[in-house]
């Protein structure tokens, strides 16, 4: 989480004691996994940077006179998904990307910035927002990578068989919807994920 | 034509933020800014603007801030040991010098990083619009055209160059 606290960004309010931390992750099952990062916002549009005033004043009157006021104002505080769609779509707020699988340990990271349509004043903002996030000289790709770069490494450990994913297993619900929700730093994505790769990828 | 003293004052400039940046002394390198001023790096040569096309750095001072104090903060660990650069600056050229002293300067640069064990080179050329002040120049664009940006690196950019 080191990440959090070392950009300013949405992702400051997930930053503190653990029990302090509003945001949740989901597993809506079938490998579709979700982290809600709107629960710890405060404000509307934390999501775009805090965007406000004239950034925003087109969408907020036309979502509003589409949405009405209420929804409007939930679209406004929730922002896009943070979402892995199954097996290889990422929803990531305002980036979308696609992990495709080339071999053993090798994949290609596609991304590319969410545009909104009829929204053309956001882009250069969500161009810049898209660079700083996953570009070549992000803040954001240089946490991701190293972590993901020691998980890698972990997988070839030979003193335990075992890879345990438990992290959470003691504290999950099943929401209104069937979906299993805990605390963001739990491993259920993970296990959601995992759950329906071996599912699908094995004969039994 | 561009007087002697003119052109040693813009080469000075531009040899002092080198060294404030291989220094690490990011917040002094950043003072060096005028208060709308961008960091520039183009994908490649033929761009013409940051504004709607995609960049490796298209910074304003805010966002130069943020890198900053990311690079810098303790809790930072992918950033430890901090980066080591090395820059050499050289074939610099006044392009345009205007009546009230702002100059168009180019150059062309070096810079050898290291992380950890890790060793690259970064080349290309730089384009300053300087603006002058009571305090000396300021930059209100850098612009970094490198050789190689188009090339595949195991890890990503987090200094400027």
């Amino acid at each position: 989480m080191a990440l959090f606290r070392t950009i300013r960004s949405q992702y400051q309010r997930v930053v503190g004691d653990e029990r302090s931390i509003k945001a949740v992750v989901r597993d809506w099952g079938r490998g579709h996994i979700e982290i809600d990062w709107s629960p710890g916002y405060e404000g509307l549009f934390e999501w775009l940077g805090n965007a406000a005033g004239p950034a925003v004043e087109r969408f907020v009157a036309a979502i509003e006179r589409r949405d009405g006021p209420e929804v409007a104002q939930r679209r406004f505080r929730e922002g896009p998904a943070h979402a892995l769609i199954f097996p290889n779509l990422f929803l990531g707020e305002t980036n979308i990307a696609i992990v495709q699988p080339v071999s053993v340990e090798e994949c290609v990271h596609w991304h590319t910035p969410m545009f909104w349509k009829g929204v053309p004043e956001w882009n250069g903002r969500l161009l810049r927002m898209a660079e700083a996030g996953m570009g070549p000289a992000s803040f954001l790709m240089p946490d991701d990578l190293i972590v993901a770069g020691r998980n890698q490494l972990g997988l070839r450990a030979r003193t335990s068989p075992w890879l345990l994913l438990g992290r959470g297993l003691d504290r999950e619900t099943v929401d209104g919807d069937g979906r299993i929700v805990s605390h963001v730093t739990d491993e259920t994505t993970n296990r959601g994920f995992f759950h329906h790769l071996r599912a699908v990828m094995s004969e039994v | 034509m561009v007087s002697e003293a003119d052109h040693r004052a813009v080469a000075d400039f531009l040899y002092r933020e080198a060294r404030l940046a291989d220094e690490a002394r990011y917040a002094e390198w950043l003072a060096l800014w005028t208060d709308d001023g961008v960091y520039w790096m183009p994908p490649e040569p033929s761009y013409t603007t940051w504004d709607g096309t995609p960049a490796i750095f298209a910074e304003d001072k805010n966002l130069m801030r943020v890198r900053m104090g990311r690079v810098l903060h303790p809790d930072a660990w992918s950033q430890r040991p901090l980066w080591g650069t090395n820059h050499v600056v050289s074939n610099v050229i006044i392009e345009k010098e205007g009546p009230n002293g702002d100059v168009i300067a180019r150059s062309r640069f070096h810079m050898m990083e290291l992380r950890r064990d890790d060793v690259r080179h970064f080349a290309g050329s730089y384009m300053h619009q300087l603006k002058k002040t009571a305090e000396g120049y300021r930059i209100k664009l850098q612009r970094v055209d490198m050789t190689n940006a188009q090339a595949a690196y195991d890890y990503v950019l987090q200094i400027w160059v």
